[in-house]
């Protein structure tokens, strides 16, 4: 019997999502994605906010490599703020919605009985709620805006954290070591916490990582259609949306902010598929 | 004091299907002495496990309720007990092990760290002290290099170490009682005898009672002192191990010790009792071996047989004497 030398966890993950090329490939993608989103005009010398009208809708060029908008706003500026915002509240909701959404699940899972019954109608009830359509009554109701439509998104997802939550929940709590672990005195709350959460860990975040493909999705969803991220702020969706109406001119102002949804929703995909493996203790990273 | 840790009197557990009790734990009761090994057996669905379970309040409801009875351990009603007295009983003072070692642990954490966890859990020390006394434990329950053992998923171990790292778990508080469900079924021959003599050595050693939940009579003859026989939901004998091996007193008993396959005798067919065991929700009026029993009587279908004592640690649940059975035959 051999056995791994020693690594902490958070390592061996690493290294093993190192030998799934195309997550890892994806990981760097966000990761340059998101440094470039972040730094903003620290590494990029164009302000997306500044206009420059003798310079409007120019097509890409060493000087402005996307081109600039109607405005004479530099495209690639958009398209990283753009970025910065969509990834902001993709992740904002996506987050509330697994912390909702499990929580929910998981209790109702757990508890059985009346418990699941009443919570699983709750998350049916918000599951018969089209994301869009709850994204135009929160932005009637509230205002549009990017916080209400994070608020939209989020409450969306959280029928499918609920779900795969209560179901891993059931499957979980009928295996022997929760059984044995009820027997070495352990209370509920440290059953769900050390048991019953970790062994779902692993699907639960590959479904955060298609959720937040999904949600920036959504957003740009709400966003082409306008209750969304409201100007002078943009995102993605906004961005592809002001580029609709030069289409035929200026095809450029949307085909990038369009490319960047593309890479960001594979990029994210492809991370969630890597690290379902690479979150598994059982593959070795010397196997 | 008396020499009894656990007694459990009027045992009634029923799981519930669709509304409907099924009782599959009826009026069982049976005390375990200090230091001494209670082997519970029985064919598969005759309520031994449930019978263990309901000890530790394992049962899950629903489906199932316990609805009767008492578990008495030093003067207090386990089955009165809040949840939160209850759990430091579990673990703590009672302590149990399943059949299945290889599912019993958390895939996530290593061994060391549930072992670790049991510890934390009864006694008041640091995680570094904790996994120091899981090692120690490790080394205790026979798993060579402790010290690299406790750094180990479970998947990395056989299943008689996994085995042997669930009986460290159990061990590490030092129970009074140790329940023991099967805990050899999926193990090899030769582990088995090694983790049985494990669980004999530690209990000589720390002074705890077991109960063992076996269907091999082997595994009696070997290591119990008392044996309670159950079938359909209740003791239908119990007794010391010489006299249940040489004085079987009920017809199921009988049946029992026949089925054991013998090496020194040639048999062209090995002895098996004719029937199955009857479903709980359709158990006969009267005693629930009758329709099996090859010495049943007519009056057998009517009243459901009583519990009577033969000897002071000698009861058995059917009226008739070894002496009226030959009649009968």
């Amino acid at each position: 019997m051999k056995t791994s030398p020693i690594r902490s966890p958070l390592l061996q993950s690493l290294q093993k999502l190192r030998r799934r090329k195309t997550a890892f490939a994806s990981l760097i993608v966000l990761g340059i994605i998101l440094v470039l989103a972040l730094s903003g005009s620290v590494l990029y010398p164009y302000d997306p906010f500044v206009k420059d009208t003798a310079n409007r809708q120019m097509a890409p060029c060493l000087l402005h490599l996307f081109g600039t908008d109607n405005l004479g706003r530099d495209l690639l500026a958009r398209v990283l703020y753009g970025m910065k915002i969509s990834l902001s509240i993709s992740l904002a909701s996506v987050l509330f919605a697994l912390a909702a959404g499990t929580a929910l699940g998981v209790t109702a899972g757990y508890a059985g009985g009346k418990t699941d019954a009443l919570l699983s109608l709750i998350i049916d009830a918000i599951c018969a709620f089209p994301t869009i359509l709850l994204g135009l009554l929160l932005a009637t109701a509230l205002g549009s805006g990017a916080r209400n439509i994070m608020l939209a998104i989020g409450i969306a997802n959280v029928p499918y954290f609920a779900r795969l939550a209560r179901s891993m929940a059931i499957t979980i709590r009928e295996r022997e070591y929760v059984e044995s672990a009820v027997t070495t005195g352990l209370n509920h709350f440290e059953i769900i916490l050390r048991y019953l959460l970790p062994n779902m860990s692993s699907v639960i975040i590959v479904q955060t990582s298609l959720s937040a493909a999904s949600a920036i999705i959504t957003e740009s969803t709400l966003s082409f259609i306008g209750v969304g991220v409201q100007p002078p702020a943009a995102s993605l969706g906004s961005l592809l949306r002001d580029g609709y109406d030069y289409i035929s001119r200026a095809p450029w102002l949307s085909l990038f902010p369009g490319i960047a949804i593309l890479i960001a929703v594979i990029a994210l995909n492809f991370l969630g598929d890597g690290l379902r493996d690479a979150l598994d203790v059982k593959i070795r990273v010397d196997g | 004091m008396s020499d009894h840790l656990i007694d459990v009197r009027n045992l009634r557990v029923s799981y519930f299907q669709e509304g409907v009790p099924a009782d599959v734990v009826r009026d069982v009761s049976f005390h375990i002495r200090r230091q001494e090994t209670l082997g519970l057996v029985g064919e598969s669905g005759s309520g031994k496990s449930v019978t263990s379970k309901s000890i530790m309040r394992l049962i899950a409801d629903p489906p199932g309720r316990i609805r009767g009875g008492s578990v008495w351990m030093d003067g207090k009603d386990l089955l009165r007990l809040s949840e939160g007295e209850m759990r430091s009983i579990r673990g703590g003072r009672i302590a149990m092990i399943f059949q299945e070692p290889l599912t019993s642990l958390n895939p996530l954490f290593t061994c060391g760290a549930q072992i670790a966890e049991a510890v934390r859990l009864h006694t008041r020390c640091t995680k570094k002290e904790a996994l120091a006394r899981a090692a120690e434990m490790l080394a205790l329950v026979g798993v060579p290099s402790p010290e690299k053992r406790v750094r180990c998923y479970p998947h990395e171990l056989s299943g008689g170490m996994r085995q042997r790292v669930m009986i460290a778990m159990a061990l590490c508080c030092k129970p009074d009682l140790l329940i023991a469900d099967e805990p050899t079924t999926a193990l090899d021959p030769t582990i088995q005898a090694q983790i049985l003599k494990l669980i004999h050595d530690i209990q000589r050693e720390n002074g705890m009672s077991v109960l063992l939940i076996t269907h091999d009579m082997g595994i009696v003859a070997g290591h119990c002192d008392r044996v309670a026989v159950m079938y359909a939901g209740q003791i239908v004998e119990i007794a010391d191990v010489r006299s249940i091996f040489q004085k079987p007193a009920h017809p199921y008993t009988r049946g029992l010790l026949k089925a054991i396959p013998r090496l020194n005798r040639q048999v062209d067919r090995l002895y098996n009792i004719q029937g199955t065991v009857p479903r709980f929700h359709q158990l006969p009026a009267g005693c629930a071996f009758a329709p099996r029993c090859p010495y049943r009587r007519p009056e057998c279908a009517e009243t459901p047989p009583e519990l009577r004592p033969l000897t002071e640690d000698h009861s058995v649940r059917c009226p008739f004497d070894m002496g009226d059975w030959e009649e009968g035959l």
